[in-house]
Formats: structure tokens, C-alpha cells, sequence
């Protein structure tokens, strides 16, 4: 057999048949050349396989998130969770006392009974605030702006409640842009009517 | 936020800034599990299983590499236990079935490393990518969908609406042009080579 390249490129990719490849093993045994050559072609082919981009599968990021547990304030959390829901449900009664007293506008109190009726884990953006002070300038910023966000305190942790989109998105880019608060849970993508808590110290 | 601010603030528990930061590294922690793995679901696990590894342990990040540096270097430790584990799985089911495959014994080690030089080597990738540009497009074209993205002989004619006597030729063609590309002294090209022990084949 004379040296013939086209049978190589064949042989690297699995392509000859079975006298081919007899054929070109036993070539390959004289020729140094064509050794040299077989072997900068099968290197040239592995190198061209990590070219290769592979996609990123759909739901990768979705399942990712899913498994992100908070590190730390899990028991600030179900208290925080616990202590919001306690305050729905009351409103929720008081509302249904004054329903007809109080049709429009929308209350706190109707916000309440739409929150027992959503999965209300999958809605609140739970946060660390540096101190006090940081809380004290969100309100002051809610306020400022007119956004339509009530908020109740206790002890230690505020909670916010938005009516709608735009405000809670204005309410997020600002918490977002502060330094000064920490996420511990992961914000709703498109959040409609959503809570946030956050937790402060109580001293500066 | 720049890197170094949303690091900060995952090292603080931050999952906001963790979801911003990681989302910029998920293709290519799942490219380099590929790669390295060449399994779909394995990648897939592997993959995720890194980005809870940098969310559990971001503050094991010094900064004293890249971030990018520290991600691939959680990402190829974690493909090498997935390997380490196949080739002990591998000696138990050929000491239970007594088969003739004892030469199957791949050092595991070597081979990876050998897969890893290959993968991080950006100058070495940089070369490969201009010698192609090089190439004339016919040839460029079959190269490839036949190496890149691995299409069969049968998959190419039909795709370019070419004979399979084409095909064969122009990769023929293609694949000396490319080679003799790269083989030219001068640099990116021997970037290239420095990899692959020129000395050792010319």
C-alpha cells in the first residue's frame, strides 16, 4: 500500500472497513511518516473536542436555587414566618367583622386574606439589616416615594407588605443597592403581592 | 455589583447575591463537567453539586487566586472524586467476574490531568481557533461538525446537502490544511504544540 492520507482521516473517525483497516495497520508498521501523521491527526481531533460549548440544561439554575438553604436565622425565619401569619389571620377576622363597612379602597386587612389564600413561604424575601438605622431610612424612603407598602414592627423585625408590582420592585432595588442588608431567603421572581421581613438588632 | 462587592455578601449568607454571582459561572462549570466527564446526568449532578460547594464554602476563598480560578479548581476536584469512584467500581466488578480486562487500568490521575492541561490551556485553544479561521470554509464547515460537534459521516452529507465522497475528501483536505497550519514556526501556533510535543513527532 502507498501512503494515502484520505485513509488515515477515514481510519481516525472509525470509517474503513475491516480490509482497510488490515490493510493500513500493517502500511502503518513500515511507514514512520504515516505514523507521525496518524498520530498529529488524532491529536488535532482530541484538541477539537474541547471546542465543543455545551448548553446549559433549562430547569439547571431553577434546580439550583431549590437546594440554596439559607446559612444561618432559620429559626429567625419560621418565628418571622409564624409571627406574619398570626397577624393575616387576625386581620383576616377583623375583616370579615367589617367587610361591609370597609369595601374600597383595598385594606391592609383584604392584603391579609388574599396573603392566607398564596404559599406564603414561596413569597417572602427574609433579610439581615446592619442596624436599626437602615430600617429607619427604608421607611423613610417607602414614605418619601409614596410606595404603597404597609409595614408592621415588633421586636426586632420589621415586616412590609406591597400592593403592587412596581412598588415592591422600587422597594427591592433600594434594599438591593444598600450594603447594609443581608438576603438570608431568596426573593420572589415576579412577585404580585409579596412580604418582606426584616430582622435588626435592637441596640445601634 | 461587581465580583469582589457580591462575593462579600455570600460570604455574609447573601442568596440574592449568590444567585447573581453563581449564574454567570453555571455554563461553564457544567462545559468544564462535560468535558471532563462526558456524561450528560453525571455533568449534571457534578455541576450542581459545585454550586453548592461555592455557596457552602465561599469563605474557604482567600482571594489570593481569581474567583473563576477557585470555581474551576472546586469544579475539576469534584470530577476527579466522580472518576476516582468509577475506577474503584471498575477493579471490584473485574475482581468479581475474573475477565480478561486487567489491562483496563487507565491511571485515572494522569489521564485527567492530562484532560485538564488540555481544557485551561487558553493559549493553546486561542491557536487551535485562528489556525481554523485560516482554513477555507468548506473545509472549516466539515471539521467542524465532524470534531466539534461530533455528526456522523451520513449527518453532514445530508446537512450540507453534499455526497458522502465529499465529505470524506474535504475532511481529508481540511485536516492537512489545519495541520500544516499549525505547524508553521511561528507563534500562536507553537503555543499549540508546546502541549503536544512537536519534538516527539517530527
Amino acid at each position: 500500500m502507498r501512503c494515502d492520507y484520505d485513509k488515515l482521516s477515514l481510519y481516525v473517525d472509525d470509517e474503513l472497513d475491516e480490509a482497510g483497516i488490515d490493510e493500513l495497520e500493517e502500511h502503518l508498521k513500515e511507514c514512520e511518516d504515516c505514523k507521525n501523521d496518524l498520530e498529529i491527526l488524532m491529536q488535532l481531533k482530541n484538541e477539537l473536542e474541547q471546542l465543543k460549548e455545551y448548553e446549559l440544561p433549562e430547569h439547571f439554575h431553577e434546580d439550583l436555587m431549590n437546594n440554596i438553604k439559607p446559612k444561618k436565622s432559620w429559626y429567625k425565619y419560621y418565628v418571622g414566618l409564624a409571627a406574619s401569619m398570626l397577624i393575616v389571620v387576625v386581620s383576616f377576622t377583623l375583616a370579615a367583622d367589617e367587610i361591609d363597612s370597609v369595601p374600597e379602597p383595598m385594606s391592609i386587612d383584604m392584603m391579609g386574606a388574599r396573603q392566607v389564600q398564596m404559599p406564603v413561604t414561596a413569597i417572602i424575601w427574609e433579610l439581615d439589616a446592619a442596624d436599626k438605622g437602615v430600617v429607619e431610612d427604608l421607611k423613610l424612603f417607602i414614605d418619601n416615594n409614596k410606595l404603597l407598602v404597609t409595614y408592621f414592627e415588633s421586636d426586632g423585625q420589621i415586616q412590609l407588605f406591597s400592593q403592587n408590582e412596581n412598588d415592591y420592585i422600587s422597594m427591592y432595588d433600594y434594599i438591593y443597592a444598600t450594603d447594609d442588608f443581608i438576603s438570608i431567603s431568596r426573593p420572589a421572581d415576579l412577585p404580585i403581592i409579596s412580604e418582606v421581613v426584616i430582622n435588626y438588632p435592637l441596640t445601634d | 455589583m461587581n465580583e469582589a462587592k457580591l462575593i462579600k455578601r455570600v460570604k455574609k449568607g447573601d442568596v440574592k447575591a449568590f444567585e447573581e454571582l453563581i449564574q454567570q459561572y453555571e455554563p461553564i462549570i457544567y462545559n468544564t463537567c462535560m468535558k471532563i466527564l462526558k456524561n450528560e446526568h453525571e455533568a449534571y449532578d457534578a455541576a450542581q453539586e459545585v454550586c453548592i460547594k461555592v455557596w457552602k464554602q465561599i469563605d474557604r476563598f482567600e482571594g489570593n487566586s481569581k474567583f473563576s480560578t477557585w470555581v474551576y479548581r472546586v469544579t475539576t476536584n469534584q470530577c476527579l472524586d466522580i472518576l476516582r469512584k468509577h475506577k474503584s467500581q471498575k477493579v471490584v466488578s473485574i475482581e468479581m467476574g475474573n475477565n480478561d480486562e486487567g489491562d483496563w487500568s487507565l491511571d485515572v490521575e494522569d489521564t485527567t490531568q492530562d484532560i485538564l492541561k488540555h481544557i485551561e490551556n487558553n493559549e493553546m485553544v486561542d491557536a487551535l481557533k485562528l489556525a481554523l479561521s485560516e482554513l477555507k470554509e468548506e473545509h472549516r464547515q466539515v471539521i467542524l461538525l465532524r470534531d466539534v460537534e461530533d455528526y456522523s459521516y451520513e449527518e453532514i452529507s445530508q446537512k450540507l446537502s453534499i455526497s458522502l465522497g465529499t465529505v470524506k475528501s474535504r475532511l481529508s483536505r481540511g485536516r492537512q490544511n489545519l495541520r500544516n497550519i499549525l505547524l508553521q514556526d511561528k507563534e500562536p501556533f507553537n503555543s499549540f504544540w508546546s502541549q503536544n510535543s512537536k519534538e516527539g513527532i517530527l
